[in-house]
């Protein structure tokens, strides 16, 4: 196809002085902490400052974290135990084995993903359309977005509990993603993206007889990469959190969710057991960490694409 | 949605170079709009409908049963316009979404440039610490804050007397006040790993060139943000900033959770609270739906500025 050499020399154009920028990209990062005029007691507070926004965010962590390691009896103790001692762990092991955790993280996984994916692809497309396509009805289909964008969900949930109880799908899979299924951050988020874009490279390649599925496929969304990238962590991180819609449709780990499953844990029997939870709260975010280290590199390698912008 | 991704209508394959450039596509834009639009009505569309419908009728315990609902016009809302308990909420939850949100995007903004500034491996840190807050179940972290503020052995008495302050036994959830420092505390700590990030992304789009030249005309570290960094990741700020004015307008676990945890529920309602609590609590469904779109009005209202702006820029 003619379309596609075209576009295939126009990226092949432009890598050689990407390389070059992002070396020098490197090098600016590099300046930058040694090159604040600011005068050593600014400098001093806002280190203070960082340092204790940083603390604060970590204390929680670190809090949850060494809970999950203790005793049943030093988690309640006074004055707090900073260090568990004895480690044991036995939260694990009762986690795993009290309560059928392993479905409820294949529930969870099967529902984020299907709520991702939808999410990314429903997102990608309608935001191409708003973005780069012409056609009569947009600024209406783009109101609907902002307009979704601002429902409360206090306003969504009860009603469409109701509507799909009565299509009796509670504690089925579709009953709780296809309610979830609907993007409007996203479409949002992706316009926003989209419309920054050079015009002159999608003219180009409009030009070059680009249909619209090549223009998107082959220029717009390599050149959106680290967006995409961020936009699809922001979305499964909050499907994958996602509590009082799982909640509401499921009563038992046939479709219950992580996040769901802990709240089980933690009503069990009358006094809350936390340490368990605790546990279950650490496994429950591992697989984030693992995915956000794996996306951390597509995120620099798709800066390349994202320095064609400025 | 995979079949028209992978084949378009045939037309589009045959660029026609003696006519116009852009050949006709009427239909594919519609294709991909069409499942959006699609489930967004339908999600949307049919609560709003019925939460209209209901703030128009006597909806209460005997409707739940079953007897059919009794239409009031806009009785209800001519009651909640004139009751001051309302406004009393409303006022407070547009301070508390007000600072929320300028605080979290405040020190979101600090962190991005943190990560901006440091090398490698703290930023590596940075990002990971930030995460795990973000993804963290929102169960764990409310336990958690809860037991940091815990009047009796929580973590933060415990280091307020370490430094000297006599907070022995100081329950921080009695006083609105206090309570409204936690609840703000809790809702900017859950929020600003969003903010920082995207900021972040937004700051890694910026060209050094730019920042490189400022510093060779002697730019301070200040002007430089002040007059380069911020006009350039400005979309940013202001999409994330709208997002999180309508979240914290409608913030409800974070302060549900501390009311259970010993807080005085009839002094610490927001709105989003406040309709749960008409609702399930006294079984008004009527009211509470009129006050849930008197709060969707209310975002309208505070992103009403931005989203004309939005819709006046011209799209290619």
């Amino acid at each position: 196809m003619s379309t596609s050499t075209v576009i295939g020399t126009l990226d092949d154009e432009s890598l050689p002085p990407e390389r070059t920028r992002r070396q020098r990209r490197r090098a600016a990062h590099n300046v930058e902490p040694s090159s604040h005029h600011r005068g050593p007691v600014w400098t001093a507070l806002g280190y203070v400052g960082m340092v204790l926004v940083v603390l604060l965010v970590a204390v929680p962590l670190f809090w949850i974290l060494i809970t999950s390691f203790k005793d049943r009896g030093d988690i309640y103790v006074r004055p707090a135990q900073w260090w568990p001692s004895p480690a044991t762990s036995d939260n694990y092991h009762e986690l795993t084995t009290r309560i059928p955790f392993f479905d409820y993280v294949r529930n969870s996984v099967i529902i984020t993903s299907a709520t991702a994916v939808a999410k990314i692809v429903l997102g990608v497309l309608s935001a191409y359309a708003l973005s780069l396509l012409r056609f009569p009805g947009r600024s209406v289909v783009f109101l609907v977005v902002i307009a979704a964008l601002m429902v409360p969900n206090q306003i969504t949930v009860i009603s469409n509990y109701a509507l799909v109880a009565q299509l009796g799908w509670r504690n089925t899979f579709q009953g709780i993603i296809i309610p979830l299924a609907g993007v409007a951050f996203g479409t949002f988020l992706m316009r926003n993206q989209f419309l920054s874009l050079p015009g002159e490279i999608i003219e180009a390649a409009r030009l070059d007889g680009a249909g619209p599925m090549k223009l998107l496929w082959r220029v717009v969304m390599p050149m959106s990469w680290p967006t995409l990238v961020a936009f699809s962590l922001i979305t499964v991180v909050n499907e994958w959190n996602e509590y009082l819609w799982p909640y509401l449709m499921s009563d038992d780990e046939t479709t219950a969710t992580l996040p769901v499953g802990l709240t089980f844990l933690q009503n069990n029997d009358g006094v809350t057991n936390w340490g368990p939870v605790m546990a279950g709260t650490i496994l429950a975010m591992l697989p984030i960490l693992v995915l956000f280290l794996f996306l951390q590199r597509q995120m620099i390698k798709g800066l390349t694409a994202g320095a064609v912008k400025s | 949605m995979t079949t028209t991704a992978t084949s378009p209508p045939p037309t589009l394959h045959e660029p026609d170079p003696a006519a116009a450039p852009q050949p006709p596509r009427r239909r594919l834009p519609a294709v991909l709009v069409a499942p959006t639009l699609l489930v967004l009505v339908a999600a949307l569309g049919y609560p709003i409908g019925w939460q209209v419908v209901t703030s128009l009728q006597k909806f209460g315990l005997a409707q739940q049963f079953g007897r059919p609902p009794e239409w009031v016009g806009l009785d209800n809302y001519r009651a909640l316009l004139t009751d001051t308990d309302l406004w009393v909420v409303v006022g407070r939850s547009i301070a508390f979404c007000l600072i929320c949100a300028l605080v979290t995007v405040g020190v979101g903004l600090g962190l991005a440039l943190l990560m901006g500034a440091v090398g490698r491996a703290a930023r590596l840190v940075l990002q990971v610490a930030l995460l795990l807050a973000w993804a963290m179940p929102v169960v764990a972290s409310m336990t958690v804050w809860t037991w940091i503020v815990n009047w009796r052995n929580g973590l933060l008495n415990w280091l307020l007397e370490r430094v000297g302050v006599d907070a022995e036994g100081h329950n921080w959830l009695v006083q609105p006040v206090s309570f409204f420092v936690v609840a703000a505390v809790i809702v900017v700590w859950m929020s600003v790993p969003f903010v920082a990030l995207s900021i972040y992304a937004g700051l890694t789009q910026l060209s050094p060139e730019v920042l490189e030249a400022a510093e060779i005309d002697g730019a301070g570290g200040w002007q430089r943000l002040r007059l380069i960094i911020l006009p350039l990741v400005r979309p940013v700020i202001s999409i994330v900033l709208l997002l999180q004015l309508i979240w914290d307008l409608r913030v409800f676990t974070q302060v549900k959770l501390l009311q259970d945890a010993g807080g005085v529920a009839n002094e610490t309602h927001l709105l989003g609270t406040y309709i749960y609590q008409l609702g399930t609590g006294a079984g008004d469904f009527g009211t509470a739906s009129a006050v849930s779109i008197l709060m969707l009005v209310l975002t309208v209202a505070i992103s009403w500025y931005y989203v004309r702006s939005l819709m006046k820029e011209e799209p290619r």
